[in-house]
C-alpha cells in the first residue's frame, strides 16, 4: 500500500494536543470522582457546570468520556506511527469531528443553559477544536479510494 | 521465527511504554487534585469570640469554625454530618458557625442569614439554622422568602414583633458582614470552608473522614496536659 507523503511533524502535533486534552479531561474526571460534596464557589463556575444535568450522559460523567476520547486519539496515533499505517491515522483524524461537535454542544449548554463557564471545560473545547481544524483543514484528504470514512455521530 | 518474536516484543514494548507514560500522567494529575486540596496552611483571620454562634463545649481545646451559606447546596449536604459530629463530639469540641453568604449567586442567602441572626437574638440561632437547612429547597428559589422565614420563626415560638424588627436590623446585618469579611480576610472563596484549630482544612468527603480529622486534633491536644479526661 502506498502512503501519501504527509508532513512528518503532523502526527506529533496531533498527539501533543491530544495529550493536553487528555490531561484536562482526566483532571475533571478525577475531580468528579474524588469530591463527593462539591462546594459552592465565589469565583468559579466549574462546580455549577460539572454538577449540572448536562455533565452526565447516560449516567457517565462527560469528563470521563472526554478522557476516553482523547485516549483513543493518542493510542490510535501511536498504533499508526508504530505500524507505519497511515490509514489508521487518517481514520483517527476523521474521528476528531465527534469531539468538535460535542464541544460545540457543551459550549452552547454552558452559555445558554447553565449560564456558567468552566475554564477546564473550555480548555478541552479548545484542544478538540484545534484537533478538528488540523485534521480537516491541514491534513490531506484520503489519497486512495480504499479509505473508508468512519461513521461519526 | 526467532526474529518475529523479538520483533513482536519490541513492538509490544512501544505500546507498554506509551501506556506507562499515560498511566504516570493520570497518577500525576490524581496527586495534583489531592494536593490542591491541601495547600499552604491558611490561618483563620479572626479569633473566635463570644460574638460567634457557637455550639458544643465553648471551653473545649479543639475548635471547628465553619464558614457557610444557608442557600449553598454543599452546606446543606454537610449539615447532617455536622449535626452528627456535634452530637458525638459536642462535649469535647467547640463548633462555630460563621456566615459567608454568596450573595451574587444565592439571592436568598442574606435573608436566611438575617433570619438566623434574628432568631439568635432570642437564643434560637441553632434552631433556626437547622430549620433553614432542613428546608433549603423549599425557600431557595422564592422571590421573597421573608414570609416563609416568619413561618419558621413562629413555629420556633419566637416573639414575632422582635423577630421582624431584628431581621433587617443594622446590628444583625453588621454581624453577618463581619463574618463575611473575616472569611474574605482568611482568603476563602467558597462554602463550606472549615478551620480546625484555626487552620483551613480540606473538606472531608464523609462523616468518618471528618470524625477522623477531629479525632486527630483531639489526640494532639490530649498530649498536652488539659483538664479533659
Amino acid at each position: 500500500m502506498s502512503l501519501t507523503p504527509t508532513k512528518p511533524w503532523f502526527p506529533f502535533v496531533f498527539i501533543v494536543l491530544a495529550v493536553l486534552g487528555f490531561s484536562d479531561a482526566t483532571w475533571l474526571a478525577i475531580k468528579h470522582f474524588t469530591q463527593t460534596i462539591v462546594p459552592c464557589s465565589l469565583t468559579h463556575g466549574c462546580e455549577l457546570v460539572t454538577t449540572s444535568q448536562y455533565s452526565l450522559i447516560l449516567g457517565i460523567p462527560v469528563a470521563l468520556l472526554g478522557s476516553l476520547y482523547y485516549f483513543t486519539l493518542i493510542f490510535g496515533t501511536i498504533i499508526s506511527l508504530e505500524s507505519k499505517k497511515e490509514r489508521i491515522f487518517r481514520l483517527i483524524t476523521r474521528f476528531s469531528l465527534a469531539g468538535f461537535l460535542m464541544s460545540l454542544w457543551f459550549l452552547f449548554a454552558q452559555i445558554f443553559l447553565i449560564h456558567a463557564i468552566c475554564q477546564w471545560c473550555l480548555g478541552s473545547a479548545i484542544t478538540s477544536t484545534l484537533l478538528f481544524v488540523l485534521s480537516y483543514f491541514f491534513y490531506p484528504k484520503a489519497a486512495t479510494k480504499v479509505v473508508s470514512e468512519p461513521e461519526v455521530l | 521465527m526467532e526474529y518475529q518474536t523479538k520483533n513482536l516484543l519490541v513492538r509490544l514494548s512501544y505500546y507498554l511504554i506509551a501506556l506507562a507514560v499515560l498511566a504516570l500522567l493520570v497518577f500525576g494529575i490524581y496527586s495534583a487534585v489531592k494536593s490542591s486540596e491541601l495547600t499552604v496552611p491558611v490561618p483563620l483571620a479572626s479569633v473566635v469570640t463570644n460574638n460567634d454562634w457557637q455550639k458544643g463545649n465553648q471551653e473545649a481545646s479543639v475548635t471547628l469554625v465553619e464558614y457557610a451559606d444557608f442557600q449553598c447546596p454543599a452546606c446543606g449536604q454537610f449539615d447532617p454530618l455536622l449535626a452528627q459530629l456535634i452530637s458525638v463530639y459536642g462535649d469535647r469540641v467547640d463548633f462555630v458557625y460563621r456566615n459567608f453568604p454568596l450573595r451574587e449567586k444565592h439571592a436568598n442567602a442574606e435573608a436566611a442569614a438575617e433570619a438566623a441572626g434574628a432568631a439568635g437574638l432570642q437564643g434560637k440561632f441553632w434552631e433556626m439554622h437547622n430549620v433553614l437547612y432542613a428546608n433549603q429547597t423549599s425557600w431557595q428559589d422564592l422571590a421573597d422568602p421573608k414570609v416563609t422565614f416568619q413561618g419558621y420563626a413562629k413555629s420556633l415560638g419566637l416573639d414575632m414583633d422582635k423577630f421582624n424588627a431584628d431581621s433587617g436590623s443594622v446590628a444583625v446585618r453588621d454581624r453577618i458582614e463581619a463574618d463575611y469579611r473575616s472569611g474574605l480576610a482568611a482568603g476563602i472563596d467558597g462554602t463550606p470552608t472549615f478551620f480546625l484549630q484555626g487552620v483551613k482544612i480540606a473538606n472531608p468527603a464523609s462523616y468518618n473522614a471528618f470524625a477522623a480529622v477531629i479525632e486527630s486534633a483531639l489526640a494532639k491536644t490530649a498530649q498536652a496536659p488539659t483538664t479533659t479526661p
